[in-house]
Order: C-alpha cells, then structure tokens, then sequence
C-alpha cells in the first residue's frame, strides 16, 4: 500500500524509519513517530471501527486521549482490548483489529440495528425486559454478543509494572507551553519539579500549529525550554505520562507507559507535590448535527495536528464548520498543510472582519449565520446540508472532511477531582476552575484562557509563586510576546439537526447517544443532568464524558431554558484515562498478594510430603504429611492413632507469644482475663480465657509466669496479631497509668511439641538436662532446659488433651531440635502430624477453637467454660457485658457432642441440626454442626455443635440435615475420650 | 491520600494508620455502677459527629502509639492534638 494520503514532506515523523504494520488483516507502513491513528489516515482508512449501539461505521474523530471511537483490540504480544488509536504509537509487527464489528469494521452485519434505532430509545433497557423475569438469561447473552467491546487477553500479563512512590515541591500536570513556563520558573529557583506529560512528545498545541514566540517559531522555544529543562537536576520530566486521579492531600497518580524501556510496560507514580500546577488544556468540541459521526468529520485541531504533527492529509476537500474563532486558524492552517478548503460555515453572524479577510485570502469561501444541517455519506462523508440565514436557504456542498470546531472545554477533570466545584463561564461557553480548594492552579488553556500568550505568562508566574510557597525565591522568567490571537467568542449553539429529523446527531459517540435520546429524557421528567446522564447513558462511556459532557450540558438547558451555569456540572472522578490492571496490581502479584509467613520446618514438610495450606496469620502449615499413595484422610487418621499409642511431633512454632512485663501485669492479666491470676508461681502456667468488651470470646491460651517480673502470653495462631492490638488498644487507650509493657515474639521462638505416652521417653533420649518426671515436672510447669544441647525453654502444656511437652529453642535452632526429635523418636515411630490431625483430637477432647465454637455470638458459658469466670473479680474486660446479656435470658446456643448412630457418618461442618415439635412434618433448626470426624481412636464418627439449650437436651436424639439425606446422632457431653484428663496429667 | 499528622512521626499517608473510634467513649471506672441502658450506650453507640470530633489513631505501620486527634467529618481536616 502507498501512503497517498501522506504528504512528501513536514510533521515530526523519522521518515528514514518505515514501519510495517497491520489493521484489520491488511498490511500497511507508516513511519516512526506515528501513531496507529496517523498511520491509517495516511493509508487512507476512514472506517476504524462500529459504534457500540447502532453499529455505525466510525472514523478517527480527534487526535489525542479524547478519542471516542478509535478504539482497537491488539493482538500477538501486545493482547489488550481498547486502546486509542490516537495515542497508541506504531511499531514493526503491531497487529490491531477494530473491536465491536463482525466480520469487520468495513461490513459489519450488526448495523442493520442501525435501521432499527428509532426503537433502541433511551431508557430502552429500562422500558424493555420487565419480563419475563426467567428470560434475563437470554437477553442478557444477546445484548452482550452485540455491544462488546474488546476481548478481554486469555494468556496471563507477562509485562512487567512498577509502583514508585515520589515526593516533590512542584508537581506540573502537563508541557503545553503553560506548563513548560510553569516548571521553567519554578525550576529555576531550585524547587524539586516533577513535570509530566501525557502525549509521546512535549510542547501540546505548539507541535500542531504555526504559532511564533518572540517573532521566531515557537518551536525553536519548545527546544531551548526541553534542552534547559533537562539539564536541571532539580526537574524530572515524563513522556507519556497521564496523571489519572488527583486525591486528598495534593496526593496524584500518574500512569507512564514505557513502550521503549524493555524491562517496564507501565509505571504507576504515586506523587505527594507540595504544590500542583494544572496546566492540562482545553478539549475541542463537536457539534451536533444529523450523521454527525460519519468518517471523515473530525475536530478541526485534530485536523491541524495530523497535517502539521504527522504531515499527512485528512483528507482532500475540506469544509470547516465552527461557532467561534479558532475555526478560522484552523481552516486557514489546513490550506497551508495542502487541503482544499472550499467552505468555511461559521453559526455566527459577524466574525471578526481580520479574520474573514485571512480566510477569503486563503481561498476560503465564509458562509456566516449558517449551520451544518446533516452529513452526506455512509462510511466516508461526500459532503454536507447547510443553512443559511433567517430564512434558511439550504445549499449542499460536497466534501471528503468536515472539520468542526465547537469551542474548547478546558480539561478541569483533576481539579474536579481535587474537590473543587466549576464554574460556568460565558465567555468560552464551558466550565472554568472556581476557587481552589487544595494547594493548586490552573493555568493556561484549562483555566479558560486559550492565548498562547495568557499560557506563557500564566504558566511563569504559576511557578514562580508555587516554589516561593515552598520556600524558594523564584527566579525570572522573561516577558515573551506571541501573535495577537482574538478571543473565541464562542456562539453556543447546542444542536444544529433540524427538529423532527429522522437521522441521528450524537452527543456521546462512545455510548451511541443522540440528541432526541437527551430530548426524549427530558419529555420524560428528568431535568437533573445526573439523573439525564445515566437515564441516556450520555458520558458514561470508556471516555468517560471527555468529549461530551460539556454539550450535555449546554443542550439540556437549551430545552429547559435556562443557564448552563444553573444546570451544573457532574462530578469527574478518577481515572482521567483508563489505568490498567497490571498497573494498579505493580509488583504485588501471586505470591506476592498474600506473603507466607515460614517456620524453621516449612521446608521440611514441603520435603517430607507435607500438604501446606494457610491456617491463620498467614503462616503456611501442613494440614496432614501423608506418605507415598496415601489420601488425605488416610494419613489424618493414622497420625491421630500415632498421637493417642505412640508418639506424635507438631511444629507449634505459628502459636502468638507475647511477653508481658511490669510492675502491673498481675493487675493487667486479672483486667484481660475472665480468671484469677493473683497467685501464680513462677514457673507454671494458667490457662485464661479472654473476651471482647461486648461479651464475645476474643480468645483462649495458656500465659506462663516465667519470671519474678515476666509472663508468657501464647495465642492462637490467627488471633495473634488481633489480640496484641486488644491488649495495646486498652493499655493505651484505657489504663494509661498501668505500667505494663508488651513485647511480641512469635518469630523469635520455634516451637516443637512431641505429644502421646512416649513424649516424656523422647526427650530424654534426645538428651535434657532437668527432671520431667510426673512428678517433678506437673502439667502446666515450665522450665528453662537444654533439649539436645540446645538452650529451650520446656513447658507442659497440651492441644490434643495427651500428655505432651513443647520446646521453644531460638528460631535459628528450631531445625535442629526438630532433626535431633525426629531421630531420637525413630524407635518409638515418631510421626509428624498436621493441623488437620490436632483439629480431630482436640474434637475427640471437645476443646473448642475460636471462629467454630467461639462463633462472635457464642459466650463464655456457652462453649461451657462458665468455671473460668471469676465471681470475686469485680471487673474485667467483657463481665459487664456478660452479666447484662446472662440476665436477658433466652436460650442460648451450647456446645455439645453428637454420636451419631451410623458409626461410619461423618457431620459435615455447618449441617442443620433440628428437632421436630408437636407438629412432625415441620422441622425447626435448634443449631448446627461445628465439626465433626471419624475418630480412629473411637473407631466411629463423633462431632461437636452449637445447639439451642443444648445443655438441657443431654441423652436426646438429634436429626441432622446433610446433603445426602437425614442421618441421627445422640447428643452427648463434648468429651469422646480421658474425660477426666487422666492422660494429659499423667 | 489523605496525610495523618501523628504527634511522634510527622504527616504521615492515611494507610499507615488504624482508626480507634470516638474519644469521648471512656471506658467507665466502674462498669457495674452504670446502667444498662448506660452501658449498651458505651459499648454500641457511635456519635457519628457532622463537624469536628475527637478520635483515637493508632500508627500501627509506623511507631505503633495510640493518639487522639481532631477531625473534621466534612472535610478531613485534621488537627493534631496529643499523644501519650
């Protein structure tokens, strides 16, 4: 294919650089420095896609990140759906296709609903499929097979994406000339100046018009402002970088895409700027017209920027139609780039008389006071209605571009954002920054003032001022002079279609909504531009109103008759532009998301067939270690058998341990705990129960006195974390006067506990240091010991209700101790067991673990530790509470244990538990099941669950409800084995 | 980000902190002489203030000091006030 719409020379592309590329199964070249965008308007490609709704053929409309029908889908290595063809640089290989149209953009069979669009009304989805309710389904697979946009990637993300987190003085949101003159003076007197951009090159409207700075082309400017910008060490500056949100605190992100560094995609930059400097510009706006969408109408900059910026033609024969004065430029600019420009329509009725003679010296014929009526042509426009005058004279002129200018809507999404409410302004018929609510400014063309004049000497003293703010004395920043540029004066003419026309102009191109979408809207009562937006779906597409939502605007308080200033605007929120996934997520993917925490023995049972899960605080523990063919349930079973007649080794090390000190700690632990802890000697152990203030358990363990002065507080492994921030919160809060100091040492121990009859025999084969016979060494002592040469701390104290001791050992240790167990205990088979197993012989003792039995509603009596609660104590944490919730009476939910009656039925967790009234047939649930396992040591099925009154029901029968049918059980004491703790004693 | 000035460390981003609730709820010195009703009051009760009120901040991902603060609930305004 050749280029026949590129012209031989001009535009800031590397002409020695040809790049090959492909858009909808065609091959075509463009050069480096294009953009998708500019490559196919040089190749003569009009139609880049379908419009969502109707699928009409639509053309690039502008040239930048306003674009509201380019989007493309890419393919190969780039897989992503909708991007910008405006602002998607080309490179070799680049595969894209038009998303939205089947087969292709060029025949796409769904357009015949465009025939149809008269009966796709606004609100149509609202008015439509009411019913049949059961029908959703189906409509809902239709609707979405024709209005998709892009196909989300099958292949995971491989590109890399950084966070980087940044602090600066100044931070200035866009290089136009405004903000280049803002970060030249601030960057001057030496502030830290982060300058970021979002096109691929800096300089905005400067690289797509002739203007002159100082008599001398502006771009000369452009290069001496870049070149001494980035010899300033004090100033960064970002190509290709939008800042997407501007949040509380003058708190910005900014999303740079990296296409020419391999080792990044895509940057996300978190900024805390001391001041911030909006210079983001204006947005040209389309007019709305009958087919107003076709390909080959664009906006008349976005006219200018392809011929001047690209040195390619849009298009041949041009007609430019504007309400306000940069029309003309534009119009008289794209005759100087080669276009034709036989007509110039202007709404007005008497320009600016300089400006009519420039264009009648260009060749331009002015029609004033007329308007486009509609657009002639399907997939590229032929030419145009107009009409003029009072009595509206229609004439037709044939074209292949239509160029609109509708005014400029200043870019004041991140002042929005920052919280600040525009306002509306006259003069330019659009929305301006009102006051400044964070430390800001805007300045240049998005604070309403569109000379490049205003830019430059807006943007110098902006900067000046924000770096004397933060404590710099600015520097100068010499006066410079620009041409004489005329005010807009822009005429607001909200809708030129002729009332009652049966062809469509569209306000929102993305979301395919006309102007009798908002008409019939407003016919139906709503006249809150809010309500109107989402009721039309008006700017609420992937642009997100960027083109539109001014017009919206205008053209509602057009048919209400009142102000646009009293219409008000709606709310812009981040992100300016789309962020991507990958980008939000930055390096905190897979295993990075959740961090394992990791004992000394993670490895060993990763080697040794151990099945890790998380099992709380994000520590990963074996749930079972099975060994080769085993199931699951094989192995829980035999390493429970193991624990109860031989010898079972647990890694204890994720239990929380806190250490707590101070003259006040018995007074502390009688506050926290519901017991007694004035009399505990030094080296023994009590076990507590803890609960929130409202009365709920909180959690249980045993705390030692290790010391005169110290105590050891151990938690459940998931309620570590929670129970230090309880403890803090009240000694904090609460008692400041306690003098009691917490220290957290979880990850300082490793702790192994060797449980079953053979513990005691293990230990001294290992080789320790003190006496811990029956006698000598009582369960709930503890000692300070060497185990296996190893300075230990040994304590006696018991999960699976077996006599059992635990070893803490420093955590650089904790291997070693567990090698040297393991091999002492091969002669008594030593068998290593998981969370999984402890859970079904703490459920063979009926102890009760916090998030089952202690459910957040379940009491301390409830789960039947009532004899922990101390009478004498007059307070502690959560007895008010308790006291005031035991009087309100009710029945309450008791732990019990259910035998069932077919040995072989396990309870599955969470199974209804009911009893039947005097009525059989209705059953009423009285509980649930909490747990429930085949006990090898029972040789049967047992369980644990929370039933209403349970404690009353003793020697009755339950029904529980599974999913395989109705099974019964007995319902027992919560103890299947040692009732009498005989064994954990002994 | 909103920035918490906490009284030992300086500003600081919002999400380093942890919020405590409402600093006028003192934990009564006698829990069994207040009422009832008194006592739901202070354990389920949230002022919920429009304007300036009170609140206890913990710095948890920094010194990890409780402190109390003011705030504005219409704005977020904060104005530092003490630490212990």
């Amino acid at each position: 294919m050749t280029e026949e719409f590129r012209n031989p020379s001009g535009g800031r592309i590397q002409r020695g650089c040809p790049i090959s590329f492909q858009f909808n199964g065609r091959r075509y070249t463009g050069f480096l420095g294009d953009t998708l965008a500019s490559a196919l308007i040089a190749n003569g490609v009009s139609v880049v896609g379908r419009s969502q709704k109707y699928h009409r053929p639509r053309g690039i409309m502008s040239a930048g990140l306003e674009e509201t029908n380019a989007f493309v889908q890419l393919a190969g290595n780039d897989d992503e759906p909708n991007r910008l063809a405006t602002t998607l640089p080309i490179h070799d290989g680049l595969v894209a296709h038009s998303v939205n149209a089947t087969p292709n953009a060029d025949f796409d069979v769904a357009s015949l609903l465009g025939f149809f669009h008269r009966f796709i009304p606004a609100g149509f989805y609202y008015k439509t499929f009411m019913w049949p309710r059961d029908k959703w389904d189906w409509y809902g697979r239709r609707i979405r097979k024709i209005a998709g946009w892009g196909t989300a990637p099958a292949k995971p993300e491989g590109g890399r994406y950084e966070h980087r987190n940044h602090h600066c003085d100044v931070l200035v949101v866009g290089a136009g000339p405004a903000g280049l003159s803002a970060a030249l003076g601030a960057g001057r007197s030496g502030a830290r100046v982060l300058l970021v951009d979002s096109d691929s090159e800096a300089g905005g409207k400067l690289l797509s018009d002739n203007l002159t700075i100082n008599s001398r082309p502006a771009l000369e400017w452009l290069d001496n402002t870049l070149t001494e910008l980035d010899l300033m060490p004090n100033v960064i500056r970002l190509s290709r970088a939008t800042a997407t949100g501007y949040f509380t605190d003058n708190y910005l992100t900014v999303l740079e895409e990296c296409p020419d560094k391999p080792w990044v995609r895509e940057r996300l930059w978190k900024v805390r700027a001391k001041r911030v400097i909006l210079a983001t510009g204006a947005i040209e706006r389309t007019l709305l017209f009958a087919n107003n969408d076709r390909p080959g109408i664009m906006l008349a900059s976005a006219a200018m920027t392809y011929c001047l910026r690209y040195g390619t033609r849009p298009g041949n024969t041009a007609v430019v139609f504007t309400n306000n004065n940069s029309g003309y430029r534009h119009a008289i600019g794209l005759v100087k780039a080669g276009v034709a420009v036989t007509a110039l329509i202007d709404t007005r009725k008497d320009a600016d008389s300089k400006l009519r003679g420039d264009a009648a010296d260009s060749g331009i014929e002015v029609i004033a006071d007329a308007r486009v009526i509609s657009a002639k042509g399907r997939r590229r426009v032929s030419g145009v209605s107009i009409s003029v005058g009072k009595d509206q004279s229609r004439r037709r002129i044939r074209c292949d571009l239509l160029a609109v200018s509708g005014g400029w809507n200043p870019a004041i999404h991140l002042y929005s954002q920052s919280g600040g409410k525009p306002i509306y302004s006259e003069r330019i018929a659009s929305f301006v920054p009102g006051e400044s609510v964070q430390n800001e400014r805007s300045v240049g063309a998005c604070s309403g003032d569109l000379t490049l004049q205003s830019a430059l000497a807006q943007g110098a003293e902006a900067g000046r001022e924000a770096s004397r703010l933060c404590g710099f004395t600015g520097a100068d920043v010499a006066t410079l002079d620009c041409e004489h540029e005329p005010d807009p004066c822009v005429d607001p003419v909200w809708d030129c279609s002729l009332p009652g026309s049966q062809s469509s102009a569209f306000i929102d191109f993305n979301n395919d909504v006309t102007s009798a979408d908002i008409r019939l809207a407003m016919r139906e009562g709503y006249r809150s531009v809010e309500l109107v937006k989402r009721y039309t779906t008006a700017g609420m597409g992937i642009d997100q109103g960027k083109s539109s939502s001014v017009s919206i605007v205008g053209l509602i308080a057009e048919i209400a008759d009142v102000e646009p200033g009293s219409v008000g605007t709606t709310t812009y929120r981040p992100a300016y532009t789309p962020v991507s996934f990958g980008a939000m997520a930055g390096p905190i993917k897979g295993r990075l998301i959740v961090p394992w925490r990791r004992t000394p023995m993670t490895d060993w049972f990763l080697d040794n067939g151990g099945h890790l899960d998380e099992t709380g605080a994000q520590f990963r523990r074996p749930l079972f270690i099975a060994k080769a063919n085993e199931s699951a349930s094989e192995a829980v079973q035999r390493e429970g058998l193991a624990v109860r007649n031989q010898l079972g080794i647990y890694d204890s090390t994720p239990l929380g341990k806190i250490i707590i000190q101070g003259p006040d700690t018995v007074a502390f632990l009688n506050r926290v705990y519901s017991n007694n802890w004035d009399k505990l000697p030094v080296g023994r152990g009590k076990f507590g129960f803890m609960l929130y203030e409202d009365g709920r358990l909180l959690d249980d363990g045993v705390t030692m006195r290790i010391s005169d002065t110290q105590y050891l507080m151990s938690n459940s492994a998931g309620m570590a974390d929670v129970v230090l921030d309880h403890l803090e919160r009240l000694l904090h809060i609460h008692w400041p006067d306690l003098k009691v100091y917490l220290t957290p040492v979880t990850d300082q121990w490793a702790v192994v506990c060797v449980c079953g009859p053979q513990s005691r025999r293990v230990l001294h084969d290992a080789g320790i240091d003190i006496d811990i016979s029956g006698e000598a060494f009582k369960f709930l002592d503890t000692r300070l010991c060497t185990v296996a040469g190893l300075p230990a701390r040994i304590s006696r104290v018991t999960y699976t209700g077996e006599l059992s001791f635990e070893v803490a050992v420093a955590t650089r240790h904790g291997l070693t101790l567990w090698n040297a167990l393991i091999a002492a205990g091969q002669k008594f088979d030593i068998t290593p067991v998981g969370s999984d197993t402890s859970m079904l012989l703490r459920t063979e003792k009926g102890f009760i673990a916090a998030g089952l039995e202690g459910d957040g509603y379940a009491d301390i009596y409830d789960v039947g530790m009532g004899w922990l609660v101390s009478e004498k104590k007059a307070d502690f944490v959560g007895k008010r509470s308790l006291e005031k919730n035991r009087r309100s009476g009710g029945k309450r939910p008791e732990v019990v244990g259910l035998l069932p009656h077919d040995r072989n039925f396990v309870p599955p967790k969470g199974a209804p538990v009911v009893e039947y009234g005097d009525d059989q047939d209705e059953p009423r649930q009285m509980g649930m099941v909490t747990i429930g396992f085949y006990s090898p040591n029972l040789g049967g099925s047992i369980a644990l669950a929370q039933l209403r009154d349970g404690r009353s029901c003793l020697g009755q029968t339950a029904t529980i409800f599974t999913n395989a049918g109705v099974e019964t059980a007995s319902i027992c004491e919560p103890v299947f084995i040692d009732p009498d703790g005989e064994r954990m004693r002994g | 980000m909103m920035y918490i000035p906490c009284p030992h460390c300086g500003h600081r981003n919002a999400d380093e902190f942890v919020y405590g609730g409402d600093s006028d709820k003192r934990r009564p010195e006698n829990p069994e002489e207040v009422s009832d009703a008194g006592w739901s009051d202070y354990i389920y009760s949230v002022p919920n203030v429009k304007g300036v009120a009170e609140e206890y901040w913990r710095h948890k991902r920094g010194c990890n000091r409780w402190f109390v603060i003011q705030r504005d609930s219409r704005t977020d305004r904060m104005t530092q006030c003490s630490g212990n």
